[in-house]
């Protein structure tokens, strides 16, 4: 290796071991990380400098096994064979060898120069578990060292550990042989023996070794890349068949056996535990559950927990939500009166300023739940809860998982379909993203409190409470539907997964998730949203210019010098309401409305109904305003104003107003949804399959309740 | 018996691990390995999904998985 050259280092480890953390410690880097098995999806790498060598830091994703059985087993692997690291790091849970260590002898057959991470130092010491680590090392073939990544203990030894080894002439990593039973090991050595034969040079002792047991265990690619030798693989099906029949048990399980011998005596050689100690936490994690996951009180404290975010989430953020306003108008304000009347004066404040301060005002709701999540994952809790709800999302083709992003949706779909990437299995993650929009998000709220309160001022508080029963039932019918049809997979992943034990959450791994959720929010705020607000303002500004059927101003004014009476008052008002009506129908959103307009006819919507849709899709809140607009209320109107509430009262009927809210429930997600969806999906075709979905779905229960709901109200 | 008939409270030891072969490697790679002791902790309202311990690590099994994994008395 030349010296200027970086050294580069593989970190490797089981989920939950602390490689995230590891990471963004070495690397300075701010990465989500959980309590709770999470994957690094792809490998991301890093270069850092110690000591004045330049070293590359390649982050894997966290794998049990090496048998790429599993995408994240199969890049894992990939890397390791193909791009050989000149180092690899294993992040090792001190707490817990006898499962850590499965991958590790993996790794050590493979005979891949290693250190070891033994990390959650703290939480070994706290289960009474001592590890002599110069016994670990000579055992395992590779420096150990002691660490409690979360705190940044033992980094600096780490890296200059890195160095250190990287100065060592290559090929020094001593060999440690893992050994199995007397009959496996023959067919070992037999086939290993076969293996040197057929590729004399190009293969060490160490890997024929590590092909031989492999093909033995019936890996599906290194079979596959000995397809040509047919002799072997046809010596390699007899040993597998003769071994089952002296054993009866496969050879996988024979290997295990191995592996698991081999761990087993390590650990009675290097490690020493306090029975008591252990015990005491492990009775601990299980009274906490005694009460957390008890069969009677575990669902309710679940739900009553879940009630506190939300209730939390929407009460406390109505402060900084307050404040937010008060600081968007205040600017506005001030910029109104300093800049003078000019169409840029006009994009600044009616578009990019109220464009982006209308979404900008739900960033507490997204730090304050994300805060819940970060607590809830840190502490172990997330874990429980998908216990708890597993059940019932199972038999709708969800997983366990699934229930928080969905809760998360009445919120706002935003963080909500973020948050499905605590689901591992990516189909199932798929299923929970694409039913995530369907969960009726508080920007809706506001057209529903107005149709409700303008048709059906009797009932409006189980008008609502059916649209949200309607939002429920959709989102789980569409993922039902889903798991059985489109996305086969799905559904079917196991849901077994290893229950961290509970722990105290630190204030800086709770700051990390907030921090970076907001940052994101932040970032889609200024991207999209800015775009979009320009594009809508565009729209409604342009062309400047309308011809107008009559001369509104002079009749107007005509009517205003003659006469103080009501009725001309009365006159002056439907005057401006009829001109504001004709100005919109001439700008650009007009025109596209007059277009679409047919296409909602058969729904019962008119013109400024289409028009009110169509702005929707920048936000949902956006439907509210429009209809403000349009009816002349000026933009002040909101969903309490009685005066939008009568102009709408009279210009549909009640079953087109809830055809009208079954639309705006379940019609194309808001801007900023989309463009999470697609981030989150990573695929153009979900993302319109979307669109196209709840565009469809809307229109037919549309249609459905303006055909047939004559009838029934 | 298999494991998902194993009663809260109970003991158990690992004899053999049942179905596809993906579906043992998963179940091994949590610690659920022939010879390892496993304790029945909890159970979900309706009885499923179900929490044990084993080698002092917590899981969580639905019971379909359970039922792929032979145990013996402990
Ligand atoms: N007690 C303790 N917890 C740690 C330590 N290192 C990481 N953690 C916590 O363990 C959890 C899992 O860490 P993460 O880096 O996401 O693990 P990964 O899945 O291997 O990437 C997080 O809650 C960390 O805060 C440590 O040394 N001691």
């Amino acid at each position: 290796m030349s010296t200027n050259a970086p050294i580069r280092v593989a970190l490797i480890g089981n989920p939950n071991t602390g490689r995230t953390t590891l990471f963004n410690q070495i690397t300075g880097e701010k990465q989500a990380t959980g309590n709770y098995a999470r994957v690094t999806v792809s490998k991301s790498s890093q270069t850092v400098t110690h000591q004045g060598r330049e070293i590359e830091l390649i982050d894997l994703p966290g794998v049990y096994m090496l048998n790429s059985k599993t995408d994240e087993e199969k890049v894992t692997r990939d890397l390791l064979r193909n791009e050989c690291p000149d180092i690899v790091i294993n992040v090792i849970n001190a707490g817990n060898l006898e499962r850590n260590l499965m991958l590790t002898t993996q790794l050590i057959e493979m005979g891949l120069p290693r250190i070891f991470a033994l990390n959650m130092k703290d939480e070994a010491d706290s289960q009474g578990v001592r590890i002599h680590c110069d016994t670990l090392s000579s055992l395992l073939g590779g420096p150990v060292i002691e660490m409690v990544a979360r705190d940044g203990m033992g980094i600096e030894a780490l890296m200059d550990e890195i160095v250190r080894h990287s100065e060592k002439p290559s090929g020094t990593c001593p060999t440690v042989k893992i050994g199995y039973d007397s009959h496996l090991e023959e067919a070992i050595q037999r086939t290993s023996q076969h293996l040197t034969d057929l590729h004399p040079d190009s293969m060490s002792p160490e890997q024929s070794r590590w092909t031989a047991i492999k093909l033995l265990e019936g890996d599906t690619e290194i079979l596959g890349d000995e397809n040509d030798h047919t002799q072997l693989v046809e010596n390699v099906q007899n040993e597998r068949t003769t071994l089952q029949q002296q054993h009866n048990e496969n050879s996988e399980s024979l290997v295990l056996s191995g592996r698991y011998g081999f761990i087993n005596g390590l650990l009675e050689e290097a490690r020493e535990v306090e029975t008591d100690t252990l015990m005491n936490r492990v009775n601990l994690t299980r009274a906490i559950d005694g009460v957390l996951l008890n069969r009677v009180l575990g669902l309710p404290l679940f739900l009553a927990f879940m009630w506190v975010m939300f209730e939390t989430t929407f009460t406390l953020g109505t402060y900084p939500m307050d404040w937010i306003d008060a600081a968007v108008g205040a600017l506005s304000d001030s910029l109104n009166g300093v800049l003078p009347e000019s169409l840029f004066k006009d994009l600044l404040i009616n578009g990019i300023i109220a464009g982006m301060g209308g979404t900008i005002i739900f960033l507490p709701n997204i730090v304050i739940l994300f805060f819940f999540i970060a607590l809830f994952s840190e502490t172990g809790y997330m874990a429980r809860g998908a216990i708890l709800v597993d059940r019932m999302m199972h038999s709708f083709g969800l997983h366990g998982k699934a229930f928080i992003p969905m809760i998360t949706g009445f919120g706002c779909n935003v963080p909500a379909i973020m948050a499905t990437r605590t689901i591992e299995n990516p189909k199932d993650r798929l299923v929970a993203i694409l039913v995530n929009p369907f969960m009726s998000c508080s920007a809706r709220l506001p057209v529903f409190v107005l149709f409700a309160g303008a048709f059906f001022a009797e009932n409006a508080g189980s008008i609502l409470f059916g649209v949200y029963m309607a939002s429920i039932s959709i989102a789980l019918l569409t993922a039902l539907v889903l798991s059985k049809t489109l996305i086969k997979g799905a559904n079917t992943a196991p849901f077994l997964m290893e229950l961290p034990p509970y722990r105290m959450p630190t204030w800086g791994s709770i700051y990390i998730h907030m921090g970076r959720s907001g940052a994101e929010f932040l970032k889609k705020v200024t991207g999209v949203i800015l775009v979009g607000s320009i594009i809508i303002w565009f729209l409604q500004t342009f062309p400047q210019e309308i011809e107008l059927s009559q001369d509104y101003e002079s009749q107007i004014s005509t009517l205003q010098e003659s006469s103080e009476n009501p009725a001309a008052h009365q006159e002056i008002t439907q005057l401006k309401r009829a001109q504001e009506i004709e100005i919109q129908q001439g700008r650009y959103l007009g025109q596209v409305g007059d277009v679409i307009q047919p296409l909602f006819s058969p729904l019962g919507f008119d013109l400024n109904a289409s028009i009110a849709l169509l702005t929707g899709f920048v936000a949902k809140e956006v439907v509210v305003a429009t209809f403000g607009v349009l009816y002349s209320h000026g933009d002040e109107a909101n969903e309490e104003s009685r005066g939008l509430r009568d102009s709408l009262a009279s210009s549909m009927t009640p079953v087109t107003a809830i055809a009208f809210m079954i639309f705006t429930l379940l019609y194309v997600p808001c801007l900023a949804t989309i463009a999470v969806l697609y981030k989150e999906t990573q695929s153009l075709g979900w993302t319109t399959f979307s669109i196209g979905l709840s565009l469809t779905l809307a229109y037919t229960l549309a249609l459905l309740v303006t055909t047939f709901g004559g009838g029934l109200l | 018996m298999t494991l998902d008939h194993l009663q809260a409270g109970n003991r158990g030891k690992i004899t053999h691990l049942l179905g596809e072969e993906i579906m043992q490697i998963r179940l091994s790679s949590i610690g659920l390995i022939p010879g390892a002791t496993i304790t029945m902790d909890h159970t979900a309202l309706l009885g499923d999904p179900r929490t044990y311990t084993v080698q002092g690590t917590q899981v969580s099994l639905r019971n379909s998985e359970a039922e792929m994994i032979e145990i013996a008395a402990a």
